[in-house]
């Protein structure tokens, strides 16, 4: 890994998109003041963290978007083989992207977030520490190790689609999740038969009714903090692995 | 050295491009891959480019595999597609990113071309032209002084002067450790220019000669009248007459009509096993 042809790729980035991304900002502040902007018009129809709420929603629209401009070049074959050719390790290539929609996307997004939300309490509920959203509390960080799942599904997306990819990703992971949960309904009907299973979330709890009564089952602890481990960190890695080999093998 | 072994390509079983193609390519020369459209000169360079890979068959380049696309292999290659990108900034920009990626790259090089093509290098590469773009664009390669310079139809887009700066910037960038390999189907752009001809047709090499030799061989000639005679080779109308093709008895080099001898050798198999 050569750390100058790192800075370099990150420079080129950032000085070919330096007015998409200006722009980008500009709109994300938007994006997330007209959010903050209808949950205090229709306050009583939301309750609870709304905060989180418009926290996870700007976080994953504007993450997607953002992540699916890394790697643009590849929407058509000219300016493929002019990333492709590019004096780099494909390695490298992929790492910058990473970098850039994970890290950089980060600090930028809670940056525009945090300057919202304290313009949103200064007018409604006042500016106080308490009053903000802590990721800390109630294990919200977890939508942090999620959206480094979704930057990895993306990623791996723009790579394999051509066209579209940003929509054809989304579309392969609503069908995933769509067969995975129908998958884990069949195997809990084959292991619990004669139960009404209600509710399932794969690797991690389901709910069956019995005598009339709802009981929850949760994955013992150490197998929890398995499935954590992997849907958190093992899952993102392994895609982020299938980004670098598909770009490996990437013919234009 | 650039070495194709017995190089195959295909798209689909339905769909095959290159047939055991085998072409050897020396440092020292600037080779002319002539074909009509279609007949495989994109798909040979990319997989020289490594932008595609051999169905059977391997390609060596100075000791590199294309298909894995090393960093050593990148920094000595550079090649000018006929769809060509730039992306959207200014030429002073675009120089200052990129020209870090290429070691041997020489700024006053570029600056040179810049001034022979009167563009400035505070424009942005979208307000240029589409011809001016592609002069941009053969000029950075041309700085890049990379060991490989592949350009796949390089000459379209450019006007007539822009041509000949063209050739001429080929000429003076050349050097005795590069090969350059010039893709067109425009074959009168490279007249004068190329060391090597090799002539493609569907999916194969007809002829790879040198110049030279070809030159020795053959005698071109345009004659007012049709000629008819046991000697000549071929013949076919051109507007001031007949372009003939006949042996070259004289032992002495002889002016290639390259576009004449594209015409014959796509149409006459005889002259192929003459040569």
């Amino acid at each position: 890994m050569n750390l100058f042809i790192l800075s370099l790729l990150i420079q080129r980035q950032f000085k070919e998109q330096r007015r998409m991304y200006g722009i980008s900002l500009l709109v994300l502040f938007g994006m997330l003041s007209l959010m903050f902007l209808l949950i205090h018009q229709w306050q009583d129809s939301f309750s609870g963290a709304v905060q989180n709420g418009v926290f996870i929603i700007g976080l994953f629209v504007s993450g997607g978007i953002f992540t699916n401009s890394m790697f643009h070049e590849f929407s058509n074959s000219s300016s493929s083989i002019w990333l492709l050719s590019l004096p780099a390790k494909q390695s490298e290539k992929v790492i910058v992207s990473i970098f850039i929609s994970t890290v950089l996307f980060m600090i930028n997004y809670l940056t525009i977030f945090y300057l919202v939300e304290s313009i949103y309490l200064l007018n409604t509920k006042g500016l106080e520490l308490k009053n903000m959203l802590n990721p800390i509390k109630d294990d919200f960080y977890i939508f942090f190790f999620l959206y480094l799942l979704f930057n990895s599904a993306i990623l791996l997306g723009r790579v394999v689609f051509i066209k579209h990819s940003l929509l054809k990703t989304l579309l392969v992971g609503i069908l995933l999740f769509v067969c995975l949960n129908y998958l884990n309904n069949v195997i809990l009907e084959i292991l619990i038969p004669n139960m009404n299973v209600v509710s399932s979330i794969p690797f991690s709890s389901f709910q069956f009714v019995n005598n009339g009564e709802n009981i929850h089952v949760f994955l013992p602890t150490h197998t929890d903090r398995i499935t954590s481990i992997f849907v958190r960190l093992l899952l993102p890695i392994t895609l982020w692995f299938l980004v670098w080999m598909k770009l490996k093998e990437k013919q234009i | 050295m650039i070495q194709i072994d017995n190089v195959s390509f295909q798209y689909s079983k339905k769909m095959k491009i290159l047939t055991s193609l085998n072409l050897t390519f020396h440092p020292g020369k600037i080779y002319g891959l002539l074909g009509k459209n279609g007949a495989g000169k994109s798909t040979v360079i990319k997989n020289i480019t490594g932008m595609l890979f051999p169905t059977n068959g391997t390609i060596n380049v100075f000791g590199s595999s294309p298909r894995k696309r090393e960093v050593d292999f990148l920094k000595d290659l550079f090649f000018v597609p006929e769809e060509y990108y730039l992306p959207n900034i200014s030429i002073q920009k675009l120089i200052h990113i990129y020209k870090n990626f290429y070691p041997k790259f020489d700024l006053e090089q570029f600056d040179s071309y810049l001034d022979t093509f009167l563009i400035s290098k505070d424009r942005k590469t979208n307000d240029l032209s589409l011809g001016q773009k592609k002069k941009v664009l053969i000029g950075f390669a041309l700085s890049t002084n990379t060991k490989i310079l592949i350009m796949d139809e390089p000459t379209n887009g450019l006007d007539i002067p822009s041509k000949i700066t063209f050739r001429n910037m080929i000429n003076s960038s050349f050097k005795e450790d590069r090969i350059i390999i010039i893709s067109s189907h425009q074959v009168r752009d490279l007249d004068e220019l190329i060391d090597q001809i090799i002539i493609m047709d569907n999916g194969q090499i007809l002829l790879s000669k040198e110049k030279e030799q070809i030159a020795k061989q053959l005698l071109f000639e345009i004659n007012e009248k049709e000629e008819v005679s046991d000697h000549i080779l071929y013949q076919e109308k051109v507007s001031t007459g007949y372009g003939i093709i006949k042996p070259n008895k004289t032992g002495t080099n002889n002016y290639v009509d390259i576009e004449l001898l594209f015409n014959a050798i796509l149409s006459n198999n005889e002259l192929i096993n003459q040569l």
